[in-house]
């Protein structure tokens, strides 16, 4: 159980969406973290063979995947991002069609949508048609279409995106379940996602592979630190502006900065363990906190 | 997966309005037929020279005329011509009064269709009519009868002061003699209406229904897109090659199944109307100029054929364009498109009027060509255009299928 990418790159008119990204996989679950726009849509495209890459290759067990056009897609399983469905069919006919889609035969596929629906939690919502359900019920009919086919290659792109806390932990403990036996590539820019269920972790900017590793691997190779500074109200803007600051909490009298800097930014600064917000921040710089609000 | 595409299709409330309007078509349909709502519906004028509808008004013409019934020949032409005279000679047929008039012209009902023929025959020209020839002539020829139709078409093809002269190439003027010459004579005659109304009408399922169907063929691969299924999709195992396959199946299955159910209801229920009787007669009794030498129900069988190639190459045109820009809405106006595109080219040029009958609306609207003669020279050989057009749009179709697979199994998502 070999994926491997290598040198791909993608280039829209000149845009590198990736650029050179090498990577391999095997069992497990990976998570891809980046901001919008680092180019995890379009990796995940290129896996899934929906994209043709410029140049650069994806290979299963050494076979080129293009190539293998059909025998691969066979191991596939794919919750987009945008994941779209049949507004008008039934949460039942929706995976029974999926499932007709990638070949099961009716009779093993009563079953297994059957199986995969109790997994989900839709038995009740099996005759509600999909575009009456709730988001995070989309999303778990999304996970059901993908596990259909017991794929040896589960691809997620933001599976947890747009679902409320506890839809999300529902979820997430839901990916941990289907883990087993198979690569699972999780994309996010929720750090929180990746950092409970990902055994390894993929940072990506600007189309490329900046670092990956296990969360500590991760946390450790940032070479900054993280300290806890109280200070006045009347220095926060001077504080946002010269140091690099993961989180700011209000208290009686001012507020307590998480800064990660190279040396002690306060005289009061006091160094605490780095977790993997800081080290997204550290990476990606402060558009991680504007547009990824919800680390 | 074929029942799921089918189900796509008719799921979303456009896909039933859809079917509901197709339907409304049928029903349209069947009820100008049977009442000749738009042309001239079965009447019977009485006794009383009133007149009456509805089906005992039918019953009765079919009796009348089955009176009729047999070969053109000199003892029938004859025979008409002296009814015709005698009942002109009465004091009903001499009156000016209109309720008289009609009392006599009811007296003529059974073989007015053989006295129209009368009156075609022995107008003063190919282009001319005169609606009272017939009570202008006390002897008849069956030669002469037969011959007139040949005659007329000559000096009107060969008369220099027409257009026709110059409109037609000597061979096409050769043709179009030879098609006059070799119609099969004398004519059979009987009871016919029903034929007639189904003909007259039969264009109305094939050219309304085909736009209101484009609805649904015009989602079959855009609403992929519309949806944002296509990722899911085109990641299955069966997503680039036999889903794509099916959907296309799907797509013609739909106007296979729609089109024929709806032609063969029309039918029926024209014919069960107004009776099935006058299959064997020939078009010339109602498009007396026709090349076609065809009876009623091979032209019938022609216009459904014609009718089903043409829903077929739309049908397979809107799929085409709905898989090659991923939009309904370009997909949907294809079929509109071409069928109004004749309206605005025709008189603009002379080879776009060659154009224009060469468009798939030829074939959905095959009766009113059945009195043109639209002629197209190809290596020094003439055909109609309709005979062209058969060949030219089942080949289109056949070759657009695997272009449309093509199209969309090789679609890649951004």
């Amino acid at each position: 159980m070999d994926l491997r990418i290598s040198n791909l790159t993608k280039d829209f008119d000149g845009f590198k969406a990736v650029n050179d990204f090498s990577f391999s996989m095997d069992c497990g679950v990976y998570g891809l973290l980046g901001i919008n726009g680092a180019g995890k849509t379009t990796l995940m495209r290129m896996l899934t063979t929906l994209m043709k890459p410029t140049s650069g290759q994806i290979t299963w067990d050494g076979e080129d995947v293009f190539a293998m056009d059909g025998k691969y897609r066979m191991l596939l399983g794919y919750l987009p991002q945008d994941f779209g469905y049949y507004p008008d069919f039934s949460v039942y006919d929706y995976l029974m069609y999926i499932a007709a889609l990638k070949g099961i035969r009716p009779a093993v596929a009563r079953q297994r949508v059957k199986e995969l629906l109790k997994q989900v939690g839709l038995v009740k919502a099996r005759n509600k048609k999909m575009k009456t359900l709730s988001g995070g019920m989309k999303r778990r009919a999304g996970i059901a279409q993908a596990m259909l086919n017991d794929p040896k290659i589960l691809i997620l792109d933001e599976p947890t995106a747009g679902l409320d806390p506890s839809e999300r932990i529902r979820f997430r403990n839901l990916i941990r379940e289907l883990s087993e036996d198979r690569i699972v590539l999780l994309s996010t820019h929720i750090v929180s996602d990746i950092e409970y269920i990902a055994n390894e972790i993929l940072l990506m900017k600007d189309g490329q592979h900046v670092i990956s590793g296990t969360s500590e691997d991760i946390i450790n190779s940032m070479p900054e630190s993280v300290w806890i500074s109280r200070i006045s109200k009347s220095s926060i803007d001077v504080c946002l502006k010269r140091f690099k600051v993961s989180n700011v909490k209000t208290v009686p009298g001012g507020a307590e900065l998480r800064i990660i800097s190279r040396n002690q930014p306060t005289e009061n600064a006091i160094q605490v363990d780095a977790t993997l917000e800081d080290v997204f921040l550290y990476y990606f710089g402060e558009r991680a906190g504007e547009e990824d609000a919800e680390v | 997966m074929l029942r799921y595409e089918l189900k796509k299709m008719f799921g979303t409330f456009g896909g039933k309005l859809a079917l509901i309007l197709y339907a409304a078509i049928v029903v349209l349909s069947c009820w100008l037929s049977t009442t000749g709502a738009l042309n001239v519906g079965t009447e019977w004028v009485n006794e009383q020279g009133e007149h009456e509808t509805g089906l005992s008004a039918i019953h009765k013409m079919q009796d009348a005329q089955n009176q009729w019934e047999g070969y053109l020949d000199q003892d029938m032409l004859t025979k008409v011509i002296q009814e015709n005279t005698r009942i002109n000679a009465t004091p009903e047929g001499q009156s000016n009064k209109a309720q008289q008039s009609n009392i006599a012209y009811g007296w003529k009902q059974g073989f007015i269709p053989i006295r129209e023929l009368i009156n075609r025959s022995y107008s003063s020209g190919f282009r001319s009519y005169d609606y009272y020839r017939a009570d202008g002539i006390s002897v008849i020829k069956e030669e002469t009868f037969y011959a007139n139709r040949i005659r007329q078409l000559k000096d009107w093809l060969y008369d220099k002061g027409d257009v026709a002269y110059d409109l037609y190439t000597e061979t096409e003027k050769q043709y179009i003699i030879g098609q006059y010459e070799s119609l099969e004579t004398p004519f059979y005659f009987e009871y016919h209406d029903g034929w007639y109304q189904l003909l007259e009408n039969g264009g109305f399922i094939p050219s309304l229904g085909i736009l209101i169907l484009g609805f649904l063929m015009a989602g079959i691969f855009s609403n992929e897109f519309k949806w944002k299924a296509d990722a899911v999709y085109f990641s299955t195992l069966l997503g680039r090659n036999k889903a794509t396959a099916v959907k296309i199946k799907a797509g013609l299955l739909l106007i296979t199944i729609l089109y024929w159910g709806a032609m063969l209801i029309y039918s029926f229920a024209t014919l069960g109307y107004l009776g099935f009787g006058g299959a064997g007669c020939v078009v010339q009794f109602r498009v007396w100029k026709s090349l076609y030498n065809i009876t009623m129900w091979q032209a019938w069988v022609l216009a459904l054929i014609c009718g089903y190639i043409g829903n077929l190459f739309l049908a397979a045109l809107t799929m085409f364009i709905s898989a090659k820009t991923r939009s309904s809405v370009i997909a949907v106006t294809t079929p509109f498109v071409i069928m109004f595109i004749p309206s605005f080219l025709q008189g603009m040029a002379d080879w776009l009027d060659v154009v224009v009958t060469m468009m798939p609306v030829t074939l959905l609207e095959f009766y009113q060509h059945l009195g043109t003669f639209n002629l197209i020279t190809v290596f020094g050989k003439v055909f109609r255009t309709v005979d062209l057009c058969i060949p030219l749009y089942t080949v289109l179709t056949v070759v657009l299928i695997p272009v449309i697979y093509r199209e969309f199994r090789r679609k890649q998502i951004a």
